[in-house]
């Protein structure tokens, strides 16, 4: 990385993060704040491995949550008869589903972006139905039940992992993992690459740029993610139901990616941060004033009015407030 | 407008050659009919020769002449409602290369608004007096509703973003959609509202007679709810006249839709829209005005669709425009988006495929979903135009 572009000011906003992610479960070791925090983590590794292809190359699927919910199948099924340990089943899931999204985008990228969103969500909407029919392997709407708790293998000893904070802990590394290879992927010249296949495939192919090598990579390492954190889910809930390859994944992570920011770590962090607390916090201060049964229609016009109002998401007003850098997108657009 | 500029190693015209492309038959009519014989080759196959080798004696087939029979007419009756949502999507899809993704919820609402004024005609006795008046004002009140709704989303969710990249839209109209369902759910509840059961006769004194007391009552056949056994081919099916009744309707309102767009003024203004938006305006059309005309349309015919649709089904939630929504959208993927006649045969071909499919197949009849998808996935890879061969990419901007 280019040493002139590293500031404090970013160093020590990853810094506090850092020290505020490890630190918070001992401060407040509460079984609700340890599960919320876990579900924030999620999200952000769900919603950052959604924006390298959304945000990047340009190519929103609506069908991402297959890549989640067979990673969890997956970690369900074949990983406790390989007897793969917690990061061996996340491996495995990993691999797994980073070919299959690897499959699906060379099928799919043939297809113009439009069309690329409603065909990714036919495939979701078949694996859901495949997965509700196929009793043999997944038991239907019975949903596999008890999956085994995860053990990790180090040397010496095999910890077993049962309790929140200790999910929360094995959860961490994952995170660690995303945001360096987001980071890497969307910096220097991959990012650029990117950034030319989004704003225009024509002329970034004129470039010497090959748009669906591009895509793919974007595509197959943010599924190979999504399935590494279907893994995590299937250990910690330890229950595994059709649902998890439901529509409703990719409404969340549209709308955490799109109104926190598409293409900015920092606005899908926030996004997501934001997704899960707000309305926790809403309810609790708000003294029911928003009935939180009216919370899916407030999500649906957010979504709208932040694609209208405010197209570059929280992090743009971030950016424009403080007066800093030029947003990605104007900066291509100049260039 | 129409410029055909070739769009890198990614686009569908550049590359020289594809797998499968025996399947990109230029004739569409020769690939209908080649889809035709397999078909039928097929469901011969699994209904005269295969049961001979793993029948019993007097045990019953699987499948046969007669499940095809009344399946297939059940996939017409589904299949034309599909048609009707379907020309809404190839409407918009034709004059501003956009999904109008939330085109499932205008049918939910057309639903929804047409159960409010049946239930208040069934109220008012008004429904079991003057049935088929009733029936037709249920629907007028569905389509003014779908079209109230589809106008405001023109307004709210796309107009502002016309000239916005193509994604931007998809992504409002997702937006769009997830309000206006669960806008529904929570002003109507999640328990689903039922349409009331009603029988409208027609034909008495030729039709329907039946011996009651030894005398021979004819009351004339029940177009709506009940069902009859009907020799078809020789083979006894038991179908409701309500599927024809679904078909007749839905190729009169298409019809009637031709015409417009043919021979009209207002019509002729959308084909010129659809050509090139400059140019027209140039001409003195009013684009905006021919945009909103369009999405009335479609909306319109979503919402005499679904007065026919929770007719049969009964059944109305907020949920249920979003499986036919997308299956709608597979139709006009099949036929060829932007294309009218497209949308009208990919309707009707899915629905048949989806209804047949499965059991000749024999697979469980849940998977018809899998089928419709399936068939969705299939096409956008190796014949993205469609059987009529409309281009659906960024060929048109």
């Amino acid at each position: 990385m280019n040493n002139a572009h590293i500031d404090v000011r970013t160093v020590l906003f990853w810094g506090i993060s850092a020290v505020i992610l490890l630190i918070l479960p001992q401060l407040f070791p509460l079984g609700y704040l340890v599960n919320a925090m876990i579900t924030t983590v999620v999200w952000i590794i769900f919603a950052l491995a959604f924006d390298l292809s959304a945000g990047h190359v340009g190519a929103v699927s609506l069908g991402h949550a297959v890549f989640f919910g067979v990673g969890a199948y997956v970690a369900a099924i074949a990983a406790p008869q390989l007897g793969l340990g917690y990061f061996g089943s996340m491996g495995l899931s990993a691999v797994t589903m980073g070919i299959l999204a690897l499959i699906a985008g060379i099928a799919f990228f043939r297809i113009a972006e439009v069309s690329f969103a409603i065909g990714t969500l036919g495939a979701l909407i078949i694996a859901q139905q495949i997965a509700n029919n196929a009793y043999d392997l997944t038991n239907g709407p019975m949903c596999i039940q008890s999956v085994p708790n995860p053990t990790i293998h180090l040397p010496g000893n095999a910890i077993s992992v049962t309790q929140p904070v200790e999910y929360y802990y094995a959860l961490l590394p994952l995170l660690l993992l995303t945001l360096i290879v987001y980071r890497l992927l969307t910096t220097q010249r991959i990012g650029r690459a990117f950034a030319s296949v989004r704003e225009d495939e024509v002329r970034a192919s004129a470039m010497g740029v090959h748009p669906l090598r591009y895509k793919l990579l974007a595509f197959s390492v943010g599924g190979a993610l999504i399935g590494a954190l279907g893994s995590f889910q299937a250990q910690y809930i330890t229950v595994v139901c059709p649902s998890e390859l439901a529509i409703d994944y990719t409404l969340t992570m549209l709308i955490i990616v799109f109104v926190g920011g598409a293409g900015r770590m920092r606005g899908v962090v926030i996004g997501a941060i934001l997704f899960n607390t707000l309305p926790r916090i809403l309810e609790n201060i708000g003294g029911g004033t928003i009935p939180p049964a009216y919370q899916q229609v407030i999500y649906g016009l957010i979504l709208l009015g932040v694609v209208l109002y405010m197209p570059d998401g929280i992090d743009g007003l971030i950016t424009r407030l403080t007066g800093g850098r030029k947003s990605k997108r104007q900066v291509v657009t100049d260039a | 407008m129409q410029e055909t500029t070739d769009s890198g190693p990614s686009g569908s015209k550049s590359r020289p050659k594809r797998a499968l492309s025996f399947l990109r038959v230029q004739n569409a009519y020769a690939f209908i009919g080649l889809v035709l014989i397999v078909i039928f080759a097929w469901v011969f196959f699994v209904i005269e020769i295969e049961p001979q080798f793993y029948l019993q004696e007097g045990e019953r087939a699987r499948y046969a002449w007669d499940t095809f029979i009344s399946q297939f007419i059940i996939g017409l009756a589904q299949g034309s409602i599909y048609a009707l949502i379907a020309l809404g999507y190839t409407l918009v899809y034709g004059i501003l290369f956009m999904i109008n993704f939330a085109h499932g919820e205008v049918f939910m609402a057309g639903a929804y608004i047409g159960f409010f004024a049946i239930n208040a005609a069934e109220q008012s006795g008004f429904l079991e007096s003057q049935t088929a008046l009733a029936i037709l004002l249920t629907m007028g009140v569905a389509v003014m509703g779908s079209v109230i709704v589809a106008i405001l989303l023109e307004r709210i969710a796309y107009r502002p973003l016309r000239g916005a990249p193509r994604l931007v839209p998809l992504i409002t109209a997702i937006g769009a959609s997830i309000t206006l369902q669960q806008l529904f759910l929570r002003l109507f509840g999640s328990s689903p509202r039922t349409y009331p059961r009603i029988s409208l006769f027609v034909g008495q004194g030729m039709w329907g007679c039946e011996p009651v007391d030894g005398t021979t009552v004819c009351e004339g056949i029940d177009l709506i709810s009940k069902s009859y056994d009907v020799l078809i081919f020789n083979q006894e099916v038991r179908i409701r006249p309500f599927f024809f009744v679904i078909l007749f309707v839905s190729l009169l309102l298409m019809s009637a839709l031709w015409f417009f767009i043919q021979r009209t003024k207002t019509g002729k203004a959308m084909r010129a829209v659809a050509e090139d938006k400059d140019t027209a305006s140039l001409m003195g059309i009013n684009v905006d005005r021919t945009i909103v005309i369009t999405f009335m349309l479609g909306a319109a015919l979503a919402g005499a669709g679904a007065v026919l649709f929770a007719l049969y089904n009964r059944q109305v939630t907020p949920f249920m425009g979003f499986i036919p929504g997308i299956k709608a959208f597979t139709a006009a993927v099949l036929g060829g988006i932007g294309n009218v006649p497209g949308a009208m045969f990919g309707g009707l071909f899915l629905g048949v495929a989806e209804s047949v499919f499965p059991s000749a197949l024999g697979l469980p009849n849940q998977l018809k979903d899998v089928v419709a998808f399936g068939l969705l996935i299939v096409f956008m890879i190796f014949r993205p135009t469609g059987i009529f061969g409309e281009v659906l990419s960024e060929k048109k901007a």
